[in-house]
């Protein structure tokens, strides 16, 4: 009996023996290794920043390794950023699922002189050392009114669907969108503003609502991505199409077949590959003990603005998605 | 049908109880459940070539970064290993550990001492544990059917609590949990170390260890021979509630923020590491050991994968392939042999 067990356990042991005899070591590149945590691995908006801060990352020389959860839970993003730290990378990007529950293995890792980088979701500021932002709340807010009043000849009726009333995020970017219609559009009036909960559904039914309380509502924005997809659905099924304008931030996955039948003229947000980049050149600048400047050209993405104070750099502006250029983003 | 209470039977008729039963327990765990010897094997040959690959698997800091998570979800597997021991599951484990976590969240709001924060959780753990083990114990409804019932309610109350949002701005006295360390041994696993032998003791050498494999290996028995089982099955359930609200001081120190949805992923890690460990699904036999083995086995292999560069999703599947081949080996080398067949 004993001897049986001994032959099974020698072979296994001889099949591990000739497993690690072949593959190579792994090179202990730690002084180059730039970590890139998404909120979770597997989505198109991360798998876009994913490829555009691989291919900045090998132009500049940097080991590039992403790797995150497999779901858009903070505790486990925890895990995988705590497991990462043994390998001490040289620069760790995190896009933070939540900023709290990030803030003390961020900090950790900047105990044992690992750089930190937050990019698309910020954490604790004194958690990190630089937070890559997409575009700033009050350029966001205004550009998105900017494309609503275009279409609407800057007067009639609006409505705003939102996500949560208690996301902060949403409601800066809303504070900016009723501030600019009030000092540059004073002829719109806003109607109402609803919460969808980030979700298609509760939007739609939302939506549809606002479509039967206010008969001469002219205009629409979705502030939460899962908004204008479901506001378009409502005008549609209402025969409406062309009638109401859609102005608000998705992502061109969600608004291709909106966009390509023209119930919707323009969808705003950010370009999230480009994001990617600008955190990739970030991670290099710190390896090179360089502080960014305020209006630098950042090839591949532009110009982007810096707050030193709030350790903070700023991609710059929102891009629009209309049928000229939709086909050239899958995220 | 005649009530089992009618003919209670003493203990004292069969001399002292204990004794005997260790003698058992000792036998099978020595005889029948090898599998936690195959996934030690198993795990030592990952982490040799693990360790050959990268260079840092075996740094101090490694380990002392995967001791934390890891004595996280152990201590919810210990109580899943009595919830399993006595033949039921619970599958409201994940949602105990928020409600723990988000009534610390709110004691901290509060300003209320460390102990009072704590001692909040606890109780929180512990009365979402009562409640199970009173549905299930006393009112004898299946325990999958009331903890599929109780995971919703107690993950609701956890999300209506909290309104969906974390807390922050905890006290330093509750952040102490996961920046003290022994030795470089963090304080959280030697803590989780002091209560496995304490489980440990429980489970092998008082009475109500006894009556937990009693009840799991024949229930019907159990009441037969007078055996409290109401009060036993009461008792598991609450102690795994009590372990979970530890697990959601623990999740909250070490993230500094409490939310409802913290412990969700920690359920089915617990139930699959009692099952990594050896323990049958139906009941009636635990090891302390062979949890810690299951449980261990899980995060070093993850962990060792994250260092080997393994994408994401890889990974996840490489670490149920664990599970199966586990599994199936324990099984196949019980199988083989004849004198317990």
């Amino acid at each position: 009996m004993k001897k049986r067990y001994c032959r099974a356990f020698a072979s296994l042991a001889l099949v591990a023996l000739l497993l690690a005899t072949g593959c190579s070591r792994l090179p202990r590149n730690s002084k180059t290794l730039f970590v890139m945590v998404p909120k979770l691995v597997g989505i198109p908006y991360f798998n876009s920043a994913r490829d555009g801060a691989s291919q900045e990352a090998s132009r500049l020389g940097l080991h590039f390794f992403y790797t995150g959860p497999t779901a858009a839970d903070a505790s486990l993003q925890v895990d995988v950023i705590a497991g990462l730290l043994a390998r001490h990378p040289a620069v760790l990007a995190v896009s933070c699922d939540d900023a709290n529950a990030l803030a003390p293995v961020l900090r950790r890792a900047r105990r044992y002189g690992i750089s930190v980088l937050t990019w698309d979701a910020d954490s604790q500021a004194d958690a990190r050392d630089w937070f890559v932002s997409q575009v700033e709340d009050e350029t966001l807010g205004r550009h998105v009114m900017d494309v609503l009043a275009e279409q609407l000849g800057g007067r009639g009726q609006y409505a705003i669907i939102t996500g949560s009333l208690t996301a902060s995020n949403l409601n800066a970017w809303l504070y900016w969108m009723k501030k600019q219609q009030q000092e540059k559009y004073p002829e719109m009036q806003l109607v109402a503003v609803v919460p969808g909960n980030d979700d298609q559904q509760q939007s739609f039914v939302q939506a549809q609502s606002l479509l039967q309380a206010y008969p001469s509502l002219r205009g629409f924005i979705g502030n939460s991505s899962a908004a204008p997809p479901a506001i378009a659905r409502a005008i549609e099924q209402a025969g409406l199409s062309g009638q109401i304008a859609i102005a608000g931030l998705s992502t061109p996955n969600l608004m291709r077949h909106y966009i390509e039948n023209k119930t919707v003229k323009t969808i705003t947000l950010w370009d999230p590959g480009k994001l990617g980049r600008l955190t990739a050149a970030m991670g290099a600048m710190m390896l090179r003990h360089e502080i960014p400047r305020d209006g630098m050209d950042v090839p591949g993405v532009g110009l982007i603005r810096v707050f030193p104070e709030m350790r903070k750099i700023v991609m710059g502006s929102p891009l629009d998605f209309t049928r000229e250029n939709i086909d050239q983003y899958w995220f | 049908m005649t009530s089992p209470s009618s003919a209670p039977v003493s203990l004292e008729q069969f001399g002292n109880p204990a004794p005997k039963f260790i003698n058992r327990m000792m036998k099978l765990r020595l005889s029948e459940n090898l599998q936690p010897g195959v996934v030690t094997l198993l795990v030592l040959f990952f982490c040799i070539y693990a360790g050959y690959r990268s260079g840092d698997f075996w740094s101090a800091l490694n380990w002392q970064l995967l001791a934390q998570p890891l004595s996280e979800a152990g201590l919810v597997s210990l109580g899943m290993m009595f919830v399993i021991a006595c033949g039921g599951i619970d599958l409201s484990a994940g949602a105990t550990v928020g409600v723990a976590a988000v009534t610390a969240g709110i004691a901290a709001h509060h300003n209320f001492p460390v102990r009072a924060i704590e001692a909040a959780a606890l109780a929180a753990g512990i009365l979402c544990g009562a409640f199970n083990g009173l549905l299930i114990g006393v009112l004898r409804l299946s325990s999958i059917l009331v903890t599929l019932g109780s995971m919703i309610l107690f993950s609701g109350i956890a999300l209506a609590l909290s309104n969906g949002s974390s807390f922050a701005g905890f006290p330093g006295g509750l952040l102490w949990w996961n920046d003290a360390a022994l030795f470089g041994i963090p304080v959280e696993f030697l803590f989780f170390l002091a209560i496995a032998a304490v489980v440990a003791v429980l489970l092998r050498y008082t009475l109500w260890g006894h009556y937990v494999i009693a009840i799991g290996s024949n229930r019907v028995a159990a009441r037969y021979s007078g055996y409290p089982v109401a009060l036993t099955l009461f008792g598991v359930y609450t102690l795994e509630g009590l372990l979970c609200g530890m697990t959601g001081i623990l999740l909250v120190a070490r993230l500094a923020s409490a939310r409802a949805d913290m412990g969700q992923g920690l359920m089915l890690m617990a139930i699959a590491a009692v099952v990594l460990g050896g323990a049958p699904i139906a009941g009636g036999s635990a090891s302390v050991i062979a949890t810690l083995v299951g449980v261990a086995a899980f995060y070093i292999v993850q962990d060792g994968l994250l260092l080997l560069d393994v994408p994401p999703f890889v990974q996840r599947a490489l670490t149920s392939v664990l599970l199966l081949v586990a599994i199936a080996a324990g099984n196949l080398l019980r199988g083989s042999r004849k004198d317990l067949r």
